[in-house]
């Protein structure tokens, strides 16, 4: 078997972690910092916005739900957590336990996308859309693009999911890089509730 | 116990649905007779602790090389600074 395949019966040595080294390749991790500036850039534009217009801001975040926000930060912390657990199993050749950590990770993304998708229908149900302006603005697009990316993450996560219940060999590097991604949509959860639902 | 457990990932992941906890009291609240903004900053430098810890123990940046170690550090610095100074300037 080549290195840096994973299947039934290897001892999968590719993934252990070593020393000095990139987890996932170096691809993807300039693919996060592309993503994590472009982030950023929508924070920054948040704050200097926000800056201009306190009032008006602290006004219309008033209205958004912190504990819903607290809730969503807790799924997607736990979903990290069972993720990594996830691509230690992968790590030690344990498929069945692989695939069940990931179909967890995904369940408690899916319950994120719902519980997000409550909150925004909440949201205009008391008139507040992103046609409002100001803080909304920020509130709707960061929060969509965001749920775009959740939205991927699920599709790689079910892609290493079938890969693990099939027996198909996965590349140690894909599965990192798969990981890691789904953290990066745990991370910038985390910058995003931070800055918006508590800072502003 | 299985192989994969362990007890580090689970800590952090305590240590994190902790802290989120804190972020939210004194975002609600306020308490220990802490104003505004500097609940604000404590709910950033929170913010800055869990984005680290995902980012460390999660991501494993920690076992990475040494440039990418850097950035990531780098990269979340900039993250507070950017939103502690607006924050502060607001």
């Amino acid at each position: 078997m080549a290195d840096g395949v994973v299947a039934v019966g290897s001892p999968a040595r590719a993934l252990e972690p070593r020393a000095s080294r990139i987890p996932g390749g170096a691809g993807i991790w300039i693919f996060l910092a592309v993503d994590f500036t472009y982030f950023t850039a929508i924070f920054a534009a948040f704050m200097v916005d926000r800056a201009d217009r306190p009032e008006a801001f602290a006004a219309a975040r008033g209205t958004v739900d912190v504990l819903t926000g607290g809730l969503n930060t807790l799924l997607l912390l736990s979903a990290s957590y069972v993720a990594a657990r996830a691509l230690r199993a992968m790590r030690h050749d344990e498929r069945r336990a692989a695939g069940r950590y990931l179909l967890a990770a995904a369940a408690l993304g899916v319950a994120f996308v719902l519980s997000k998708a409550r909150e925004w229908a909440i949201e205009l149900d008391h008139g507040h859309s992103p046609g409002d302006g100001g803080f909304y603005v920020y509130y709707y697009f960061a929060g969509g693009m965001h749920l775009l990316h959740v939205l991927i993450g699920l599709a790689v996560l079910a892609w290493l999911h079938r890969r693990m219940r099939t027996g198909a060999a996965v590349r140690a590097e894909a599965a990192e890089a798969g990981v890691v991604y789904w953290h990066m949509v745990d991370l910038l959860w985390i910058l995003l509730f931070a800055t918006i639902y508590l800072a502003a | 116990m299985p192989r994969t457990t362990s007890p580090r990932l689970l800590l952090v992941w305590a240590a994190l649905v902790a802290l989120t906890a804190v972020s939210v009291v004194v975002e609600e609240d306020a308490p220990l007779g802490l104003d505004g903004r500097a609940a604000g900053l404590l709910i950033l430098a929170v913010a800055l602790v869990k984005a680290s810890a995902v980012a460390w123990e999660y991501m494993e940046a920690g076992a990475a090389t040494r440039a990418l170690r850097i950035g990531v550090a780098v990269a979340l610095c900039g993250w507070l600074a950017l939103v502690g100074g607006l924050f502060l300037a607001g």
